[in-house]
Order: C-alpha cells, then structure tokens, then sequence
C-alpha cells in the first residue's frame, strides 16, 4: 500500500493512527502496529504476506539460536546458525530476484538452456531481507539484545513505515524503540509536516519529471538532440532525488507520528563535491548497511591498498546488484566503486585544490551519467544515450521537441533546482540566529503551517487526478 | 501562537482533512459514473480469495476509493485548471493545446509504421479490398471508399512548437489512393475537399470530430461520387442548438475550457417519410434526445455509435446504401439517408452477427460506402476488418 495511494493517506492511516492511539501501554499498541502492518503488506498480495512471514520465522529461529549457543559457551555453534541465517536470508532474496537473472546468464554465457524462473518478487524484499540480516548479525555481536517475542522480530522487519522502501533500519538503532519510545503531540505534529513534504515531493515534482524523463528515454536515440538527451538526464536525476526522497520523508514522517526515530536517508546529495560525498548523502541507510555488514567485515581500509581496493570494488558491485538483477546494474555499481577508487587512491587531497563549483560541476556529471546507465534498459541503450549527450554522431544541438520540453515543464524544473539545495536548513539557521519578536514568530509558524496545508490540498488533487504512479524503488 | 498550539493546527489539518474526505466518501451514495470523465466509476469491489493472494484486491478497492472519492470532480477540475491555466500547460491527458486554442490529440498513441513495411501493409490492405469489390462486383454494386483527414491531421500546422507530425501519415496517404485507384476502387480523398474550404469550421475546437459543416461536406462528395444528387444546403433546415457542447477534447481535460461551441443538426426542409431501426429496434429519431437545459455532445448524430442501423424510405426508385464507418460517420449518416431508398450502416467495432463480406452478399446493396481515417487507412481492424465474423477491440471513438 503506497504512501501516495488514496487507501493509504483516507482509510489507513487515520485508523491506524486513531487505533493506536486509542489503545493503552506498549504491548497493546505495538500489537495494533503488527496487525496494521499486515493489513498494510498484505494490500500487495496474502502471498507477499507468506514469503515475509517466513522470513521473519527463520530470522528469529536464527536469532534465538545465535543468542542460545553464544551463551552456552558453543561460539562455533553460534557462528553456525549465523551463517545458516544469512544463507536463508541470501537465498530468499536470490530465489525471487536473481534467479531469472543467473540463469539467463548463464545460458547467454556457457551456452545452456536452463528454464527461466519467473517468480513474482514480493514487493520490499530487499528491504526486509537486509533488515533480517541486520538483526542477525547485531544480535551475533551482541550489539543488541535477542528478541524472545517473534512478534517483536515481526514488528521490526515488517513495521509498514520502512517495509516497502526503507530506510533500512539497523536492527541495534531499532530494538529499543520496540519497547521505549515517545508518542507525543510534538512527534505527531512533525511526522505530519514531513509526511506533507515527501507525498508534495512525490506528487508535484517526481511525478512531472518522471513523465518527461520517461516520454525522452523511450524517444529513439536517433531522434534526440544533445540538449533533448540532457534534459532526458536531468528529468531523471531530478524524478528518483524527488521521488525516493519524496518516500523517505513520508516514510520517517509516518514512523515519527507513532514515535519511532528512523535513519534519515537524503541529506542534499546534488550539493556534494566529490562522488565519495554524494554516497555520504544519498540513500543514506543503505550505504550505512553495506559499510557495517560488508565493507567493514571484508576489512574495510585498514589493510593493504590492494584488498582495500578489491572491497570497495565488491562493495559497489553488490550495491548494483541490489537494485536489480541487470549487468546494467552492476555497471552502474561498478562505475561508482572505481570513481571512488580514483578518489581515494588517485585525486585524493588534490581534489582540495580545486575550485569548489569545478568539483561540484564535476560530480553532477558523474552522477547524471551514472543515473542514465541506471535508468537504461541494456548497456547497449546507455552508451547510445550517453553518446547524444556527448555529440557524437553529429547530433543536432537543439531541436523543437527539447525546446518544448523545457517549457512544458519548467516549473518542476525550477522548483526542482530550488528543492534539492539545502536552502530550507539555511534559512531556518537565519532564522534561529536573529532576534525575533512573538508577531515575528507566530507569522512564520502559520506561514509554514499555511504553507503546509496548501501542499497537502494541491498534492490531494494530484493524487486524486492522476493515474497511480508507484514509487521507483519499490521494483527494487 | 505557542509551539503546542502550533503542533496541535498540524495535526488537525493533516488528520482533520484525510479522515474528513475518507469518511465523507464512505459516507455519501457511489455514483455510478461521472458526467464530467464521462465514464463509469468502480463500484465497491467483491471480496475474492483469489484477488487477495495476488494484491488485485488491493488495487481494486485503490481504484474504487480514487473514482468515488469525495468532491471527485472538483479535484479533478482544479488539477486541470492548475496544470493548465496555473502553469500554463500545453499538453494533458492526450490533449494537446494547439494555436488559437483550438484543442488536438497529443498523437502519443500512433504507432509509426517504418517505410519498409508499408507496401507489405498496403497490399494486405488492398487483398481485403479486391475481396470485397468482387462481392460487390458480383451483383452490379458500386464501391467507393471514402477517406478523410482526422482533425490532428487537417490541423496539423496548429500543433504548438516542438510537436512533429508523424512522417508515415503524410506518407501513406497517397500510396493509399495510388493502390485504390490501381485495384480499380472508385475513392474520394476528402483532404482535398477539405483543403479548398480551409476557412471554414470544419471541425470542433473542443472535440475530435468534424462539425456538421465537415460532414456535410463528405457527404455531398460522397453522393457525387456515387452519382445521386445530394441535398443542397437550402434544402436543408438547419438547427442550431443552444444547448451546452461537451467536447471529447474539452472532456479529457476537465472542460476547462468554455462550453461556447454549438452543434448543428439539419433535416431536409421537405420532410421525407422514414422508418429507422438501430441495433434492430425501431427508434425513429435522428438525434439523441437533447432536451433543453442539458448538455450534447457528438454522439448527439445517429443516436452515438450503433452496430447497425437501417433506415428505409420506401422509395424503390432510389439506390440502397450500405455504409460502413466509425463516429465520424454519424454526422454524415443523418444526411446520406435523404439520398437512399434503404440505406444500412454498420460500424464493424459494434457489429458481430456476420462479417461484412456476408452481410454484402445478403442484402446485395447498390452502393457500398467505406468511410475511414487517414490514421486507418492500413488498418485491418474494427471497420478495416471486412473478412471476420467477430471485430476486435477497436475503443476509439
């Protein structure tokens, strides 16, 4: 069930919310969140319910086991089930999207015929299998306690906040909350205003961009001009900013309204300098996952250049990996494991020289290539495109269809520029340095507070008018 | 204003609006379709187990929340009216704003056909055709195939810049009447009828149709064509009605645009005796009921889109017709009959009970009219399917 779907923002969520609520101390309330969860994953399909279910069974056999062979003195043991639990895990995951992926490899490869599975991937399962993963290995490391209720284990994998498209949740920053966490007027109120921001994000920019990125990428290459493939480049890199962002704040926002405090996932990742700090801003608690449950145990960068290379290199291919099951994928993985390579191991503080706007106009590159491989279907397909960006094939400069583009959608272009710079933080610095009177400040609370109201009427018209777009990482 | 009472104003918008509208459309009666998307609307969804293993259920019961949600129109109105008064849009729901504000189609729906596969096309088309003439052929009928420009062809020049007329349309079109002409088909192009009254409103602004002036036009090309005289323009009482027009165009986008245009509707001003049957049940009437106050749209002509209709004048000195066409024939249809004894129209998207060749060869008409649009001309599909017992799905109006 979608954020930005009608069922969820009219029907479900002001039960859930009333619901909870209404019902007294932790145990009754987290019970209302499990069953509102299943309500929620169970709007996919009562088979997506079955295959989280089982994951969420194993994990917490593994769990238990782990913690009761640790504590009885048999770490072997308890490395054992450690490893049977990421196995089960890995193989979930892998069964229902990579096999297709594998076998068709390796037809193409070693010439077989192996039958093609084709398995309806449960939406989110990326997700809730890294969240499994997650528990296991924390409760192997005693970061976090084991949880002895399955409902618990149930209620962090499958909390309807994170379960579709995160933010992954590490399981030591999440057990608390199971137990201990502050529902309040406050929480509620900046739950709604951040969940306000994310559907306006979704509806009134990611929506527009995606239609103009869409419309140009599915334009033969032949046909398209170098500015007509760019703006094709910068729609995209604007829609999945807006649209993933657009997520994750109604994700958080809706967590907070029931008191829980999730991992930010964006931090502005267009302003950043260098591609090392793009991946510091975006997707946040991916990146953090890959870097507490697979860099670091590989060694991370505290051995030689080599295997430190080689890790960051497996890094960005399984990065790739994760979000699909296409060598396009692992391209675009890989792309990124060797320019931070090259930033780590070639510019390193030599990129400190150079002038600020060069270095930002130089990731921005980097990343609006990287988004083209992304969103190409083959390989094939982006470096045709890649190749009108560039001019080559005597491409016309400029043709009508671009020139269109740019003013049918120059609104969302514009406000998607002003929206992805931290301009928002800045003037709430100002804001907060400078001697203000009350008049002063109960007209800016009700000018956000209109403000607000009126992103949430317009995002509701767009809702309501236009065909249901659901968000791009849910595929993943 | 303390902070609490600010947090409070947010919680009561956020909440106060979704339970509002949730409740309020639970509340209120479903309504079975909607005027302004002239449409039906999702009904409450049964409950299926089957539904529920896959999710359809929970797209189901999305859809039928979104059409029934409260104030529906009003939401669908003001997104129009933002997107393209607001932000000064050209282009929504495959309408595209043209110069003049004169609204066409957005042609996203065309499917190029590449050069090297048009005669391959042409002479599928055209084995159809030679089938069809030779059934004709074979009691002493006539065949003449009418073809005629869309309103996004004919007005192709009031596209908005940056919007490239499909080459293969330009280019088909000729090939079309050369291969006609080649097979021995009698064929009227009415581009270029149309061109030498340029200056005239052959069109709607607000719809995809041709006005009355547009069929008219075809109509008297058509009977000229075939050799009966048609009805001059003062042999016709012409009505103008002032009801409010609800344009196909003007519809997709929320009629943000003003109801201004009128509809003209034209009986011979000698009344002629007529018994009309559609879809085999006797309807005398032309036009659809259009009682005042209320709004008309095209399908106002011939009653809509009908599988069949005959009309008969019970003048057996006059030719019979058949005339096979999609709804730019309607408006047509209520002139062309004045010129027949009988005169039988199908559109083959509606009509099952026999193909067209079978149809031909029992009611044996004196004139076999084809009426088709230049995006179809090498279309074997819905009316360009002349051999099937059954159409295929061909939705468009």
């Amino acid at each position: 069930m979608p954020f930005n779907s009608v069922t969820f923002l009219f029907a479900f969520l002001p039960l859930a919310a009333g619901v909870y609520f209404a019902v007294p101390g932790r145990r009754g309330r987290n019970g209302v969140l499990l069953a509102a969860s299943a309500v929620f994953y169970a709007y996919g399909g009562l088979n997506s319910l079955l295959v989280l279910a089982i994951s969420i069974t194993v994990n917490y056999a593994c769990g238990m086991a782990i913690d009761s062979l640790r504590s009885g003195g048999r770490p072997a043991g308890a490395k054992t089930a450690l490893v049977a639990g990421v196995v089960a895990n890995v193989a979930l995951l892998a069964s229902f999207k990579y096999l297709g992926f594998l076998a068709s490899s390796a037809n193409a490869v070693g010439g077989l015929h192996l039958p093609i599975p084709s398995l309806i991937m449960p939406i989110g399962v990326s997700f809730f299998t890294f969240e499994g993963l997650s528990y296991l290995v924390d409760v192997y490391r005693g970061r976090a306690p084991v949880q002895r209720n399955p409902l618990d284990v149930a209620l962090y994998m499958g909390l309807f906040a994170t379960i579709l498209a995160g933010p992954i949740v590490r399981y030591s920053d999440f057990h608390a909350q199971i137990r201990d966490r502050g529902e309040s007027l406050e929480n509620v109120a900046m739950g709604a205003r951040r969940f306000i921001v994310g559907l306006a994000k979704k509806a009134l920019i990611a929506g527009a961009l995606g239609t103009m990125s869409t419309t140009i990428f599915a334009t033969p290459t032949a046909q398209l001009s170098v500015v007509g493939a760019w703006l094709g480049a910068l729609a995209f890199t604007g829609q999945i900013y807006f649209d993933f962002s657009g997520y994750s704040d109604m994700a958080i926002g809706v967590g907070r309204m029931f008191g829980f405090k999730l991992p930010e996932n964006f931090n502005y990742p267009y302003v950043s300098q260098s591609v090392t700090e793009f991946w510091r801003r975006w997707h946040m608690s991916l990146g953090t996952w890959f870097r507490e449950y697979v860099y670091i145990p590989l060694g991370g960068n505290r051995v030689t250049k080599l295997v430190n290379l080689r890790n960051i290199l497996i890094v960005w291919a399984l990065t790739g990996l994760w979000h699909g099951a296409t060598w396009s994928f692992v391209l675009w993985g890989v792309y990124y494991g060797v320019l931070m390579a090259i930033e780590k191991f070639v510019v390193g503080a030599a990129a400190d020289r150079v002038w600020r706007p060069v270095r930002h106009a130089l990731t921005m590159l980097a990343v609006v290539v990287g988004w083209v491989i992304f969103k190409s279907e083959t390989m094939g397909g982006a470096f045709a495109y890649l190749g009108v960006m560039a001019g080559l094939g005597g491409r016309a400069l400029v043709d009508p269809r671009a020139l269109y583009y740019l003013s049918q959608y120059r609104f969302e272009l514009v406000v998607g520029l002003v929206a992805s710079l931290p301009l928002v933080p800045f003037a709430r610095t100002l804001w907060e340095r400078s001697d203000r009177s009350t008049v002063a400040q109960n007209v800016a609370r009700l000018g956000v507070l209109a403000v607000s109201g009126a992103l949430l009427v317009v995002s509701i018209a767009y809702i309501v008018s236009t065909t249901f777009a659901p968000f791009l990482y849910f595929k993943f | 204003m303390s902070e609490r009472w600010e947090q409070g104003l947010y919680v009561a918008i956020f909440f106060g609006i979704a339970v509002a509208l949730g409740v309020g459309g639970l509340l209120r009666a479903d309504r079975g379709s909607s005027t302004l998307e002239q449409r039906t609307l999702a009904q409450r969804p049964a409950v299926a187990w089957a539904d529920l293993v896959t999710g359809e259920y929970g797209r189901k019961v999305e859809t039928y929340l979104s059409d029934q949600f409260l104030g529906r129109d009003t939401w669908v109105r003001s997104y129009a009216q933002l997107n393209l008064r607001g932000l000064g849009k050209v282009e929504m729901n495959g309408v595209v704003i043209g110069k003049g504000g004169v609204l066409l189609g957005d042609l996203s729906a065309h499917k190029p056909l590449a050069a090297a596969q048009t005669a391959t096309e042409l002479d599928a088309t055209m084995v159809q055709f030679d089938r069809l003439k030779a059934a004709v052929d074979s009691y002493g009928g006539t065949l003449l195939v009418v073809g005629h420009p869309t309103k996004n062809s004919f007005l192709r020049a009031d596209y908005p810049a940056g919007f490239t007329f499909p080459e293969d349309l330009s280019r088909i079109a000729p090939l079309y009447f050369a291969a006609l002409k080649r097979h021995s088909i009698a064929s009227v192009d009415m581009a270029a009828v149309f061109e030498k009254h340029r200056d005239e409103k052959l069109y709607y602004d607000t719809d995809h149709h041709w006005t009355l002036t547009g069929a008219y036009l075809t109509y008297s090309s058509m009977l000229e064509s075939l050799g009966v005289k048609p009805l001059a323009l003062d042999e016709l009482e012409l009505t103008t009605l002032p009801n409010k027009f609800v344009g196909s165009f003007n519809r997709k986008v929320a009629m943000t645009f003003p109801q201004t245009e009128k509809v003209t509707i034209a009986s011979p001003r000698v009344p002629i005796p007529y018994t009309r049957t559609q879809d085999g049940v006797v309807s005398h009437s032309l036009f659809a009921p259009h009682p005042a106050g209320a709004s008309v749209a095209y399908g106002i002509y011939d009653q809509g889109d009908r599988a069949e209709i005959v009309i008969d004048t019970n003048r057996p000195e006059l030719p019979s017709l058949l005339f096979v066409g999609d709804s730019f024939g309607n408006a047509v249809e209520t002139l062309a009959w004045t010129g027949f004894d009988e005169s039988r129209y199908l559109d083959l998207r509606h009509y099952t009970a026999m193909s067209l060749l079978d149809y031909v060869a029992k009611y044996k008409p004196d004139a076999v009219v084809i009426l088709v649009r230049d995006e179809r001309y090498l279309y074997r599909n819905g009316n360009g399917l002349f051999t099937g017992s059954a159409p295929a799905a061909d939705s468009e109006e």
